[in-house]
């Protein structure tokens, strides 16, 4: 009973924190149970909605007209290994599609095949995009399903067209609905499945057989399934079926298929998770401090509990129960609350991951990790509390609070000029440990604040541009027509600017160590820019790799594989690794020599132009497409800053997106901290203020001198903040790029990157602190009185 | 002898009360007094007599329910913060019963820090004063110690110095013995003798004869009202016997 009238009382004359420290843990129970739900909710839907479509584990994509024997034997070869269960082809055609009048091409290839929803049926999602449609109505003749993530890249709405542009023929398809496709729906997947019927799918085959100049192409998605016996790792599974498909231009494995699907699910958990813990980092510090200011304040009640019977463990107790009660809640509630923000997540990552994952929370994981936080926290209190340990009642009593106030005190002089800013300066080092939580939480968020600067001035056109395309260009042009000559369309070029250099590539898919990957072909080998280690491929037996591949295969500099392209095989040695997320890191890059010793066609390759200025790109390749005709596949230019513009866009706008989260959730912590810590302090400092008041400073002064420790804490944290991004830059950004292939980075910190944050979390320290340090005004002299 | 004097404080009507349990205590009630400028003014009574509120409330420390107290004819107790503030950092000195010194400035600092205070001193002029009091009042040995660090009695000469660093018109002192020993005692009361002597104002509150003998002239409060007053002439040690029986004699009279 005793114990909890003190807790009781305790929690009364300290709701403020109670509720403080009950909000913050439930925001990160909120936190952690929707992260882990969402994941964990996700990888079951992809597993589940996988085997509900039922998608091989490896499929392979072999173009009609590359077949080295016809695909029947290849899938009776296939399905006689010993590790492959079965094999099924479906026919597909791969076309130039517009959706809503956007061209997709840039972003996408599109695979056209038959919807047939007894063989492979896959769920069709209702207006709401939050369930599926029971029964999908089958498709009538110019209806389409395309997949989810369709409908926010290219803002399109049931009943829009799609339209296939062939030489001069347009095919148009009405969106009867949009499709939860597990395997290649996600959003950062290059190549999509839609769906139509029968009907079309034979106009569209007969017109390609028909048309000589079609550019649709007709292929063969094939699913291999590996036996349930096979002992097979995957890459090794791959190996073994690429020997027989050989011709196939592209190979996507499960593996595979769900490392991409859920990239953007790592990278929105890993800023929830960094959310999560900076957050128990800002409720440690404000539990710390808040215990610490406690046991100082009632240093002498807590001495006179002592002599009156109560001993240190049930005095520590009664602390920790309080604290603790308050922790236990928070997070309880944030268990049920965390449904909505998981079912929001999901909602916001349908389009995304193409996946409609369960809302639900999954309770045993969430319960462990709650637990093991709730027990961490738990230790953090006991260890906080050890202090009450060496209160005895006659030190208590006897005035043995005053030797714990103001323990440290360096020996900064106060001057008559600028009074406020010394006396402040005085109050922060006299008792510097009761800010150092505030300072710690200044570095923390300053760190990310300068972080996220660091990466918004590290990503301009020409850093994205390389990331993504390995060779620096900004015109490609292939012509097909053997009567137009390369001069000819030099010299439309020359007409607007100069061309500073130019050369020839490609992107195909080889075979290296049995395992598809893109590699990229330069005529020039100097234009791989992007070699971090080692030297580029000078030689026709040098061949350059991600540091992904260069992991996956086991193999670094110097090191040897196979590398194989239709029949032809040859062993390379590893020259370099360059730097591309390229398929998500997964690619290589050899010269145009090399590949034409594993028979590749050179005739094949691009010609590259890198411009003067890039200003006229629209202008040049506008003239080039009047002059040779856009639709007769006589030409083809890509203008690279606009092929990349769109995902310019969504890069800046995520990261702008993030700046602005960042900077809110670091008011929001400031103002929680600051809120907590300052009403404490102020109570501890009453009596200060009272004799300062006396002295005849007036309230207006006090909070000044009040905020500008705030300031000024917030100032070294800033500082310390601002050096460890000096030093953590490079790393971190490797660290977080990793899974998409970029691991080395050598970026320059801006001044603003520096600057800005430190000011703007010193500013909203002081703003805050001020603000919140009205209670000075209402300290009363008296107080001086009564005491 | 009170009339050739100044009034240097007045309280006119004053009244001060407490709300309890939908009731009203009243502390003080329509109080009406001068203080005269050089007196050493003691003001006694018994226990919740309410002569520390009347104190406060006559420094501006704390509000009043009614009434209105005057600083050389201003009405002070109708100032705004700022006001009282700037009256406080020249006209007025505190010395409190528990000390209260700036418990992470250094005794020396806490004296500057109040004499920086007042704009009209340079810098220079607030150090050489500070350095002359704690010279003076024996503290200069300790200038860098902070109050944790020094005796309750160096901690109140501190207190002294600090109030009277700025010269002011007026020092208010409350029960400024009432925390020290008996040697502590005599040497702050000798201070504040010698301070008035010198014309310094003080006016003190004190339940503590020995203290209320150092006074020129005694007010006694009983019930919230001024019952009574006693003149003195000027302390000296040699008449500190009868002059405690004279006091003794007078409380008695008072009931107390």
């Amino acid at each position: 009973m005793k114990y909890l009238t003190l807790i009781k009382a305790n929690i009364k004359r300290q709701k403020s924190s109670f509720i403080g420290i009950l909000v913050m843990m439930m925001i990160i129970s909120i936190s952690i149970s929707s992260i882990i739900s969402v994941n964990i909710n996700s990888d079951a839907r992809f597993d589940e909605a996988v085997e509900e479509v039922g998608v091989g584990d490896m499929v392979c994509w072999t173009l009609d007209a590359n077949l080295n024997e016809p695909i029947e034997n290849l899938t009776e070869k296939a399905e006689k290994l010993e590790d492959v269960e079965k094999v099924e082809n479906i026919k597909s055609i791969m076309a130039f599609v517009s959706v809503n009048g956007t061209d997709t091409n840039n972003s996408s290839n599109n695979s056209f095949c038959v919807y047939e929803p007894e063989k492979h049926p896959y769920n069709v999602y209702n207006d709401s995009l939050n369930g599926f449609v029971e029964n999908p109505p089958v498709l009538n003749e110019g209806e389409i399903y395309i997949p989810v993530s369709y409908k926010n890249k290219f803002n399109c709405n049931k009943g829009d067209l799609v339209t296939i542009k062939d030489d001069d023929t347009e095919y148009n398809f009405k969106i009867k609905g949009f499709i939860e496709e597990p395997f290649l729906g996600a959003a950062l997947i290059g190549i999509k499945q839609l769906f139509i019927s029968q009907n079309d799918f034979d106009k569209l085959c007969d017109d390609i057989d028909k048309n000589e100049n079609s550019t649709m192409y007709k292929y063969n998605t094939t699913n291999i399934y590996q036996s349930d016996k096979s002992t097979l790792t995957y890459k090794k599974f791959e190996s073994k079926v690429n020997d027989i498909f050989i011709s196939s231009t592209l190979t996507l494995g499960l593996p595979a298929s769900k490392n991409y699907t859920m990239l953007l699910n790592q990278i929105f958990s890993a800023i929830l998770i960094a959310f999560a813990v900076i957050l128990l980092i800002v409720t440690l510090i404000i539990i710390s401090h808040s215990i610490s200011t406690s046991i100082e304040m009632d240093y002498v009640n807590l001495g006179i509990l002592k002599a009156l019977g109560f001993t240190k463990g049930q005095l520590r107790a009664v602390i920790i129960t309080q604290y603790i009660l308050s922790a236990a809640t928070g997070m309880l509630i944030g268990i049920p609350l965390s449904m909505p923000v998981t079912a929001l997540v999901n909602g916001i990552l349908v389009s995304v991951t193409g996946l409609l994952a369960s809302s639900e929370i999954v309770l045993l994981p969430c319960a462990i990790i709650l637990l093991g936080v709730f027990v961490f926290v738990l230790g953090f209190i006991y260890f906080k509390t050890r202090k009450i340990i060496k209160i005895t009642p006659m030190r208590a009593i006897s005035g043995g609070r005053d030797s714990i106030y103001f323990s440290s005190r360096l020996q900064m002089p106060i001057h008559k000029k600028c009074m406020n800013f010394w006396i402040a300066l005085r109050q922060l080092t006299s008792n510097i440990k009761q800010y150092v939580g505030v300072m710690l939480i200044s570095v923390i968020l300053v760190f990310f604040l300068s972080m996220i600067s660091v990466i918004g001035g590290w990503l301009t056109d020409d850093s994205i541009k390389m990331i993504f395309t390995s060779l620096d260009t900004d015109i490609s042009v292939k012509i097909y027509d053997d009567d137009i000559s390369q001069k000819d369309v030099e010299n439309i070029i020359n007409k607007y600017t100069t061309i500073e250099e130019k050369y020839k590539s490609a992107m195909e898919y080889f075979n290296i160590d049995g395992n598809k990957y893109q590699t990229n072909i330069s005529s020039d080998s100097s234009q791989f820019k992007n070699v971090i280690y080692g030297r580029t491929c000078k030689y026709d037996n040098e061949i350059l790799v991600t540091q992904l591949i260069a992991d996956e295969l086991g193999k670094n500099i110097g090191d040897k594989v196979t590398v194989k392209f239709n029949d032809t095989s040859k062993e390379f040695i590893i020259s370099g690794i360059i730097q591309s997320a390229n398929d998500a890191g997964r690619c290589v890059g050899i010269n145009s020599a090399a590949a034409e010793t594993l028979g590749y066609d050179i005739d094949n390759l691009w010609n590259e132009y890198k411009l003067g200025d890039v200003s006229h790109n629209k202008k040049i390749i506008s003239d080039i497409n009047d002059k040779y005709g856009e639709n007769d596949n006589r030409i083809k230019c890509n203008d690279n800053s606009q092929i990349f513009s769109d995902g310019f866009k969504l890069i800046y706008t995520a990261v702008n997106s993030l700046s602005v989260l960042m900077y809110f959730v670091a008011v929001v912590f400031v103002i929680i901290t600051v809120a907590l810590i300052c009403g404490k302090v102020i109570a501890k400092e009453k009596i200060d203020n009272g004799i300062l008041k006396s002295l005849g400073f007036t309230s207006e002064k006090l909070r000044v001198q009040f905020a500008l420790r705030f300031l000024f804490t917030a100032f070294i944290g800033g500082v310390v903040g601002v050096v460890i991004t000096g030093f953590l830059k490079n790393n971190i950004m490797g660290l977080m790029l990793k899974s998409i292939g970029l691991v080395h980075f050598e970026i320059t910190q801006s001044i603003f990157s520096v600057v800005f944050p430190v000011i703007f979390i010193g500013f909203i320290f002081f703003a805050l602190a001020y603000l919140f340090s009205g209670k000075i005004k209402k300290s009363d002299i008296r107080c001086l009185v009564s005491e | 002898m009170a009339e050739n004097k100044n009034v240097i404080l007045s309280a006119k009507d004053l009244c001060k009360s407490f709300a309890n349990n939908g009731g009203q205590i009243h502390i003080l009630d329509n109080v009406n007094l001068e203080i005269y400028e050089k007196d050493f003014t003691v003001i006694m009574g018994a226990s919740g007599s309410g002569k520390s509120t009347l104190l406060y409330c006559l420094s501006g420390m704390d509000s009043i329910t009614s009434g209105g107290v005057f600083y050389r004819d201003k009405e002070i107790s109708k100032y705004n913060e700022k006001k009282m503030a700037q009256i406080r950092q020249t006209e007025f000195g505190f010395i409190f019963q528990q000390m209260h010194l700036v418990s992470n400035l250094t005794l020396y600092e806490n004296i500057c820090v109040t004499g920086f205070l007042n704009k009209n001193k340079s810098s220079s002029d607030v150090k050489k004063k500070a350095d002359e009091l704690m010279k003076s009042l024996s503290i200069e040995k300790v200038k860098t110690h902070l109050p944790s660090q020094v005796s309750g009695g160096e901690q109140q000469r501190a207190a002294v110095a600090r109030a009277i660093i700025n010269e002011p018109s007026l020092v208010f002192a409350d029960e400024p013995t009432g925390a020290l020993n008996r040697q502590n005692t005599v040497d702050v009361l000798d201070i504040l003798t010698d301070l008035n002597k010198k014309g310094q104002s003080i006016l003190m509150v004190t339940h503590d004869v020995r203290a209320a003998m150092r006074a020129t002239r005694i007010l006694y409060l009983e019930d919230g009202s001024i019952k009574g007053e006693m003149k003195l002439a000027p302390f000296e040690q040699s008449q500190a016997k009868s002059r405690e029986t004279q006091i003794n004699s007078w409380l008695s009279s008072m009931e107390w």
